[in-house]
């Protein structure tokens, strides 16, 4: 009957040349039901010791690896996970068939042979061993935290995670209060600035970039962070990209990147260069060209 | 016009709001000062 099994395997993989993990599995399986078929055998039949039967899934599972692995160029961890429980499968056969049940003293409660009720036991015994193991190694990098007896135990990039986060909350207080301050004393500046005199006095000449320009470094200013603020006129001139290349020693391609951004309408940017942060912005406002 | 700001690393994509909410304010106060400007 076994062999039968094997030839029905063999022919299913020589045919459709898929090496499925239900295969494998069924023929793991196969193989830790192995000693009990060999008792139940030996009990019914009083046949004579099969063990070369013992080998055939073993070359049947190290061929399905072989073929699996040699087609596929790159090893997916659920790859790894199969052949690893292969790996779990024929070690757990290698145990069973290894010990001698005699020496073993079990409370047997259920009822079946005692060789059953050990290679059961042992079975369990190796397949959770194998999960545990999984668990903490294969899949060791889905585990974000373990809590133990009271104690939580948090992985590294969680615990940097949480505490760049905790670091971004914190900035974004201090951005909340600077606009506060700003809406708050909006008035109090542009009376400093004498902006509605400029106005009044010089509405051609009204320098509109410097305005925003000091008006955006007085935000910075208020949040207590070395921030510049500079602004670019875009006159019909005005050649951004070299203007850009010139001033700010950017890529081609970013510089492309802002021309499309600012012909598209869009208001922001924002490009780390060197070490340092540009924030490109342009203001949408109907009073400026 | 192209507004830049350099220097600091963890600027936010919120910071844009903030600064333009700030524009905006500016615009609010300057429109009717403009509106009451004498026509040349």
């Amino acid at each position: 009957m076994p062999i039968d099994y094997y030839k029905d395997i063999g022919r299913y993989i020589k045919r459709h040349k898929k090496y499925d993990i239900l295969i494998i599995l069924g023929l793991g399986t196969l193989i830790t039901n192995w000693r009990y078929i060999y008792i139940i055998s030996e009990k019914l039949k009083e046949a004579d010791s099969r063990n070369y039967l013992f080998g055939i899934p073993i070359i049947y599972i190290v061929l399905c690896i072989l073929l699996y692995t040699g087609e596929k160029k790159r090893i997916t961890p659920i790859e790894i996970k199969k052949c690893y429980y292969i790996f779990v499968l024929i070690i757990d056969v290698c145990i069973i068939n290894c010990v001698d049940f005699k020496t073993f003293h079990v409370n047997n409660f259920f009822g079946v042979p005692d060789e059953l009720f050990i290679s059961g036991l042992i079975s369990i015994i190796v397949f959770v061993a194998a999960l545990i193991l999984d668990l903490l190694i294969l899949s060791g990098a889905a585990i974000k935290e373990i809590n133990f007896a009271g104690a939580t135990f948090v992985k590294e990039d969680i615990k940097k995670n949480i505490e760049e986060n905790a670091s971004n909350v914190q900035v974004l207080i201090e951005k909340i209060d600077a606009e506060h301050e700003i809406l708050q004393r909006f008035e109090e500046y542009m009376r400093s600035m004498q902006v509605v005199e400029k106005l009044q006095n010089a509405f051609e000449t009204f320098d509109w970039g410097e305005e925003f320009k000091m008006l955006a470094q007085y935000y910075c200013e208020v949040q207590k962070k070395q921030i510049t603020a500079e602004c670019i006129e875009l006159g019909e001139s005005t050649n951004l990209r070299k203007e850009l290349l010139i001033r700010y020693d950017l890529s081609n391609m970013l510089c492309e990147r802002v021309c499309r951004s600012i012909m598209g309408n869009k208001s922001f940017l924002s490009q780390e260069v060197n070490s340092s942060y540009l924030y490109l912005m342009k203001p949408l406002t109907v009073w400026i060209k | 016009m192209i507004i830049v700001l350099r220097g600091r690393q963890d600027i936010f994509e919120i910071e844009q709001r903030f600064i333009l909410n700030i524009f905006k304010r500016f615009e609010d106060y300057i429109i009717p000062v403009i509106a009451e400007l004498p026509e040349e």
